[in-house]
């Protein structure tokens, strides 16, 4: 048979959309999760609602800086896929469940039709993304329904390009990966510092109450302003395609133009894939040759390993230690996610603004990249163990040790994520000792709180670290918009508190600073505890053999 | 039908195996047995051609698994210790994509017959994520079944069957031998290899200690004042790591 796809592909990908459909909703509508979907309900109804309000109540953007957006947008996606594989090589080109490796793999299945399945899997999700897009960019669209093909077209674009690096990635030899990756992290190194001095050195910079983001904007500016090099307009000229037919003004020769480009790009992408699949295939030089078997014990005695002494800690010690281990195995991941975030967090120290208001600017920016970037790339804690979550709960430790020792590492990793960049603050813009302190001991319970959340969502509906999907996609949306929820109810909860504090601390002849400081850390600690108790609670009523399917 | 000629599997610096040659012909069943580690696995995975071999031939039914990988994928059927199941379909539906997979023309009458040997009609609807360990080895195996392979592999079959899902994969064996299949069992269950296999590979640390059929193995390297059974012959061959010498060498 010489198909592109196996006719029991496309049943199988049916049977697997329809399952998940049906799982999803008997799931959604049982007993136990009424109460997330109702909350997901809700945070629906709020992110639509503000979609909606942000449609019918603002202006459309200025069409020239709408279409660089597009273009540049895809770009740095990319871009950053490339340094991701960089960073962290993929263990396998293309990632199969278990029944996928047996039943595919194993079946009658010529190359070429698996990852044909694997690719119509993954642009299944772009659909859902196409108008999810189209629909918040409304105003900027002259035509709509022009404004989604080209979204759909540029995201399965961005999609078979992320599929081409983890291919290359993986299927390349390891000197030669070991080469590329030092020049791209060189590369990105030399341009983000070339970008940060460039913004540092600007004269008149914003010394106003936002001097963050301004920097931020001029940070974003400074990178963007490669696009006017020779590198740069040949790196954007694909993507410029897909903005020019997603900001079409209607149906045109020019329209025309651009779209028989874009499906010739999309054609050009699908036809590389499986020529790199192929050609990986037959070199069997790559990750997928080096599987890694234990060796085998020798029969010769052997001296005693020196043992590693884990203190118990009623379970945390242990748990926390493995952990440990595996963040310990991935230490050059860690690095690189840690660069960005330390770079931005940094940035408002290059103001002339006083130097309390430099480090309020600096702790709400390590609050912030806390929140939103650490926890997707410290994922040392439930959402890895997936496929041992039985193995945890066959172990002799109660629900709350399980869920402390679980999240230990990545609320540590953070932790010193955020003493460092304090660090750097403390010693570039020397303020009182006693604001470093209280920066962490509010911190730290911010760390705790937000890995618990973080673990909390995973077990309700866990899934696998790499999977991809729709039901993945409406998680994580769901996800990100709960934390940016709790993100924006904290601060009118320090807000509210810092009025109050004020009228207390009046009234009861106490130094309201102190008050204020006392009662946030109090809070927060609080809040943690709380937070860990739900996770624990979360893990004692989840069933591992159910609620994780094989 | 399944012809292995000097196969040899290195992962990094481990050998998993070393220039093994066995053949086993339509209507034989060969025992795989061998301790932990031995390359068991892997010999299995490379029959499957699921991991390519380092060195050496490997051929079903005339067939190169290297070279014609669809083709022999198609007489071939491979149940691993701990089949994993599409966790979001039924029973029935994953009879009915293998059905598909392998072009099985009359899959709807042939998966009743296996459901009804198998004891898996009243779980017909059920989802692969709510069977029990049992129910999802006889579902593989009815996978495994449906389109009739010429070369069965089983990798520890009998974990999780209950006594009537034993008796019944030991007769389908049997059964499918006796039709013409060639089938390779590796099993650290010694007394059912004894009880259903003709010949035998032992390995051990991804050597082949023997090969031949299994009275050939008890009759020629033990006493016959000794116990001829396959534990004691199992320990002989890997317990002092040598090779297995006839009597009076």
């Amino acid at each position: 048979m010489n198909t592109l796809l196996h006719p029991a592909l496309p049943l199988l990908l049916r049977l697997q959309f329809n399952g998940r459909i049906c799982g999803l909703s008997h799931s959604l509508l049982s007993r136990r999760n009424w109460v997330l979907t109702l909350v997901g309900v809700v945070l629906a109804v709020v992110w639509l609602g503000n979609a909606v309000a942000s449609l019918l109540f603002r202006g459309p953007y200025d069409p020239e800086t709408f279409h660089r957006a597009a273009s540049l947008g895809m770009l740095g996606y990319v871009l950053w896929q490339v340094l991701r594989v960089s960073a962290k090589r993929p263990e396998h080109r293309i990632e199969w469940t278990p029944a996928e490796r047996h039943f595919l793999l194993g079946g009658p299945f010529a190359r070429r039709e698996l990852v044909a399945y694997r690719l119509v899997k993954v642009l299944s999700t772009t659909v859902l993304k196409a108008t999810c897009v189209s629909i918040l960019f409304l105003p900027e669209l002259r035509v709509w329904w022009i404004g989604f093909v080209g979204a759909l077209l540029g995201f399965a674009f961005l999609e078979m390009l992320r599929l081409a690096v983890e291919f290359t990635a993986c299927g390349v030899s390891r000197l030669a990966y070991l080469r590329t990756r030092t020049v791209v992290l060189a590369a990105a190194i030399a341009l983000g510092s070339y970008a940060l001095v460039r913004t540092v050195m600007m004269p008149n910079a914003d010394q106003g109450p936002i001097a963050a983001w301004s920097l931020l904007r001029s940070f974003g500016l400074e990178l963007s302003a490669f696009r006017g090099t020779i590198v740069g307009c040949w790196l954007e000229s694909p993507f410029v395609v897909f903005a020019n037919v997603l900001t079409s003004n209607g149906v045109s020769t020019q329209f025309y133009g651009s779209l028989l480009t874009a499906i010739a790009l999309l054609g050009t992408a699908g036809i590389l894939l499986f020529r790199l699949d192929a050609a990986f295939e037959a070199g069997q030089s790559g990750c997928e040759a080096a599987e890694h078997v234990p060796p085998r014990e020798s029969s010769q005695p052997q001296m005693l390993a020196r043992r590693v002494s884990i203190p118990r800690l009623g379970g945390i010690g242990p748990l926390a230690w493995r952990q440990f281990e595996g963040a310990r195995g991935h230490l050059a991941g860690v690095l690189v996610a840690l660069l960005a975030p330390t770079i931005l967090a940094c940035l408002p120290l290059s103001t002339t603004l006083d130097h309390a208001t430099i480090f309020a600017n600096v702790v709400g920016s390590i609050g912030f990249f806390s929140l939103v970037l650490l926890p997707s790339a410290f994922k040392f804690d439930f959402r890895r163990d997936f496929e041992r979550l039985h193995v945890l709960k066959s172990l002799p430790f109660r629900p709350a040790s399980v869920a402390l020792g679980q999240i230990a590492v990545p609320v540590l990793l953070t932790s010193l994520y955020q003493v460092l960049v304090l660090a750097i603050a403390w010693w570039l813009q020397p303020i009182s000792a006693a604001y470093v302190l209280i920066a962490l001991a509010c911190l730290l319970p911010a760390n705790v709180m937000i890995y618990s959340i973080e673990n909390t969502f995973f077990l309700i509906s866990p899934h696998r670290m790499r999977q991809e999907g729709i039901e993945v996609f409406f998680k994580t949306t769901l996800i990100f918009t709960a934390k940016g929820l709790l993100f924006g109810g904290a601060a009118v909860v320090v807000f509210c508190w810092v009025f109050l504090a004020g009228v207390l601390g009046n009234a009861a002849a106490i130094d309201h600073r102190l008050l204020f400081v006392a009662g946030l850390s109090a809070l927060a600690w609080v809040a943690a505890g709380l937070s860990v108790c739900v996770l624990s609670r979360v893990y004692q009523r989840m069933e591992a053999g159910v609620d994780c399917g094989t | 039908m399944i012809s292995v000629a000097d196969f040899v599997k290195q992962y990094d610096s481990t050998l998993a195996a070393d220039g093994l040659t066995f053949r086993v012909e339509p209507g034989q069943i060969m025992g795989l047995i061998g301790p932990n580690g031995a390359g068991k696995t892997t010999t299995l995975k490379a029959l499957s051609g699921v991991v390519r071999p380092t060195r050496g031939t490997i051929s079903l039914c005339g067939l190169s698994v290297t070279n014609d990988s669809v083709a022999t994928k198609r007489v071939l059927s491979y149940i691993p210790d701990d089949p994993p199941l599409f966790p979001d379909l039924t029973v029935d539906q994953h009879l009915a994509f293998a059905g598909a997979a392998y072009a099985v023309a009359d899959s709807d009458s042939r998966a009743q017959e296996l459901l009804d040997e198998f004891q898996l009609c009243s779980k017909r609807k059920t989802l692969a994520r709510d069977l029990s360990r049992g129910m999802r080895q006889k579902l593989a195996i009815c996978c495994g079944y449906l389109h009739d392979p010429s070369v069965i592999l089983f990798d520890e079959p009998l974990t999780g069957l209950d006594p009537v899902g034993i008796r019944t994969l030991k007769e389908t064996i049997v059964r499918r031998a006796a039709a013409g299949a060639a089938i390779i069992v590796s099993s650290h269950l010694l007394a059912m290899v004894e009880n259903l296999c003709s010949h035998v590979l032992i390995l051990d640390s991804g050597l082949q200690r023997f090969f031949g059929p299994l009275e050939e193995l008890k009759s020629s390297f033990v006493d016959r004042q000794q116990a001829a059974d396959l534990e004691r012959i199992f320990f002989m061959a890997t317990g002092d790591k040598a090779e297995l010498q006839p009597l009076g060498a």
